[in-house]
């Protein structure tokens, strides 16, 4: 066998071969390791009863994700999102966060759909030290009840959910009619009504509040309260199904108040289920085609390039949520306690407006816009936008 | 309380009351002729609120043609429901018959989230406006789905009552075996309880989907509050379901009207507790005969 001298030493080819192979196999992982993805766990509800609006999102993240690698990624590696379905199921959300983080290494968790959701990855996100995005979790009693330090909301809070339209309220009807607050005995909701009411007391607005438990089916009580106390505005601060069975027994009942708002009502289904009905109702949206901001048309145009239709506000709320992303590493690297840091503390422009939590995670940036469907079509109203609002409600058709 | 307000409680009692009823009738129907617990029954309900749906969606059509066509769909696929699982289950202990009810049940659940995914559907399209009675005010809706309950219940109970098919019917309520000796067509007299219990359910759910939202749990909602009328009314007794029904809508109005939804469910669980102390066979309990 031929001897080959390395380092002084006479070694045989094979000896020497194999040394210069283990030399490149040692070198190899620190080469691939500065090629390695940022990975970014996702658990979202690709099935079940949020499927729908959690698949929008997926496509916001989506789109941002190709967006920023066709551009070269970030800090010089690509970023890869990591996908589970958790069965609109919090429990199997938390289960997936924790493999997300544990098996997958994952260095930063995008929000799941849905505040119970979100509520539950929080935990694993928590206790494992991992950044949450909760880009769709509205209610704000998640942050408020617990002392969460790695976990952030990425949406509007819940809490402001009546605020525009007792503003518009106060702004049409200098009588200040009573108020009615129709909230679902459930965290978001409950915490809506109390700030509601807090709010109402300072714009001077007599305010009735009716709670109903979740699954309710008859609303026919309520609104007959609603009636007996002389209530001519209601706000509805539920979620669409009980929203669209409320407006059903008001219809039924014949009663027309002066303004109606319910939370959803911006959701593309209102038109569908209430037809002509849905004429002059309020809703509040986190997001529009319309919505003033200079980010927004370069978005809505990569995301119809890729999508062939139109985004809608999951879609939007997604995107702003990897903006956050994409600012945090490109401001402070990879490292989860630096992203945490930089979450925690800065004011980060996205198509949502600028984002900002106060010292608990909660978000104090970006504020709901006010609609109002007319005539079958749905308008942002309010300051700084054309359409004007219809006061009083229109007569149920 | 101006009487008004108490005749407003009442016509929404006797809506809500109508709807269980006429979904009532059905499983007491079935449990009455066949000795059959059907936990499937609420698929029905879902199928009838389905295919209103679509037919109003796709077709534009209006959602009172719904309810002949959810009528026949219910009753053919009941049928087939029948020869293929429940005949089978003829001779087989009641816990089986129960369990394979059960499966069907989450099967149904199962195919209607699959299809249609979880979130709700609801159209705007079917009658509109109200009328005036006396101070109170209904819906025409409302009014369609009063109608359609009364005219249901009301044809179940002559049909038992008047027809030979519900002389069969009765027959095989009292006692299966006599019946059959008797020269009584069993097999075709089940087939034909299976098929027209599936029907008023089916029937039920197109009610629903007019007046509320449909999504894939809508039958099983309402199968639970149904048991409790059935419970109530008398196992196997018509008339007790449909009076149970709407005694059950009345409490359910005046209760939440006074207290909220959550204490109205409650009270209706106590009036069951009461009923099954003192009186547990139900109030009309006496098998199929009305």
């Amino acid at each position: 066998m031929p001897k080959v001298e390395i380092f002084g030493r006479n070694l045989s080819r094979r000896s020497a071969l194999g040394l210069i192979a283990g030399a490149a196999t040692a070198a190899t992982p620190l080469a691939l390791r500065a090629a390695e993805p940022i990975k970014i766990g996702v658990a979202l509800s690709l099935t079940g009863r949020f499927a729908d609006s959690a698949l929008r999102i997926q496509d916001g993240y989506k789109l941002w994700a190709d967006e920023l690698n066709a551009q070269g990624g970030l800090a010089g590696s690509q970023v890869q999102l990591i996908i589970y379905d958790d069965e609109s199921n919090p429990d199997t959300g938390r289960v997936l966060a924790e493999r997300l983080i544990s098996r997958d290494g994952v260095s930063i968790i995008l929000g799941p759909y849905s505040s119970p959701i979100s509520d539950a990855v929080a935990t694993a996100c928590e206790r494992a030290q991992v950044p949450l995005i909760a880009t769709i979790a509205s209610d704000a009693s998640i942050w408020a009840r617990r002392n969460l330090t790695w976990s952030f909301q990425a949406f509007p809070s819940s809490d402001y959910d009546h605020e525009a339209f007792m503003e518009i309220i106060t702004k049409y009807d200098k009588s200040k009619p009573k108020l009615a607050i129709v909230f679902e005995e459930t965290p978001f909701s409950v915490g809506a009504k109390n700030y509601a009411v807090k709010r109402a007391k300072e714009l001077s607005i007599p305010v009735d509040t009716y709670g109903y438990a979740p699954g309710a089916q008859d609303f026919s009580s309520i609104v007959e309260h609603i009636i007996a106390s002389g209530a001519t505005t209601v706000s509805m601060g539920g979620y669409l199904q009980p929203a669209i069975a409320l407006t059903r027994v008001m219809i039924d009942r014949a009663y027309n108040p002066l303004g109606y708002h319910f939370i959803l009502a911006a959701e593309d289904v209102t038109n569908s289920a209430l037809g002509a009905n849905a004429n002059g109702v309020f809703g509040r949206s986190a997001w529009e085609l319309g919505t003033h901001n200079p980010m927004n048309p370069p978005f809505i145009k990569a995301f119809q390039a890729k999508f062939n239709r139109a985004p809608t506000y999951h879609s939007a709320v997604a995107y702003a949520g990897g903006q956050l992303i994409a600012a945090a590493i490109k401001a402070q690297g990879p490292d989860r306690t630096k992203v945490r840091d930089f979450l925690a503390s800065q004011k980060v422009p996205t198509v949502l407006g600028d984002y900002k939590v106060n010292e608990k995670g909660q978000q104090t940036g970006y504020q709901y816009l006010l609609t109002q469907w007319q005539e079958g079509k749905r308008n942002i109203v309010g300051e700084g936008y054309d359409a004007k609002v219809l006061w009083p409600k229109p007569k149920w058709a | 309380m101006t009487p008004t307000l108490l005749l407003q409680l009442v016509i929404n009692g006797l809506i809500f009351g109508g709807l269980l009823a006429l979904v009532a009738l059905g499983l007491a129907l079935i449990f009455g002729v066949m000795r059959l617990v059907n936990f499937a029954h609420g698929i029905f309900v879902t199928l009838g609120a389905y295919a209103t749906y679509l037919l109003v969606a796709n077709l534009k059509l209006s959602p009172l043609a719904g309810i002949p066509v959810s009528a026949l769909i219910g009753a053919a696929i009941g049928l087939v429901v029948q020869e293929l699982v429940i005949r089978r289950l003829d001779n087989r202990p009641d816990l089986e018959k129960l369990m394979v009810t059960y499966a069907l049940a989450i099967i149904g659940l199962g195919f209607f989230s699959a299809t249609f995914g979880g979130d709700f559907r609801s159209y705007s399209a079917g009658p509109r406006g109200n009328i005036a009675f006396l101070g109170a005010t209904i819906g025409w809706r409302n009014l369609v789905v009063l109608g359609v309950c009364a005219i249901a219940g009301l044809a179940t109970i002559l049909m038992v009552d008047r027809s030979r098919v519900g002389l069969g019917l009765r027959a095989l309520a009292q006692n299966r075996d006599a019946a059959a000796t008797s020269g009584v067509n069993v097999n075709l007299l089940q087939r034909y309880a299976f098929g027209l219990a599936s029907a008023l359910a089916a029937v039920s759910g197109s009610l629903i989907s007019m007046i509320g939202t449909t999504t894939p749990q809508v039958g099983e909602e309402w199968l639970l509050s149904s048991f409790v009328v059935v419970v109530i009314g008398g196992m196997g007794s018509i008339g007790g379901a449909i009076a149970a029904g709407i005694a059950v809508g009345l409490v359910q109005s005046f209760a939440s009207y006074f207290t909220d939804d959550g204490w109205a469910r409650i009270t209706i669980f106590m009036l069951l507790y009461v009923v099954l102390v003192l009186r547990p066979r139900g109030i009309l309990g006496r098998g199929l005969p009305i």
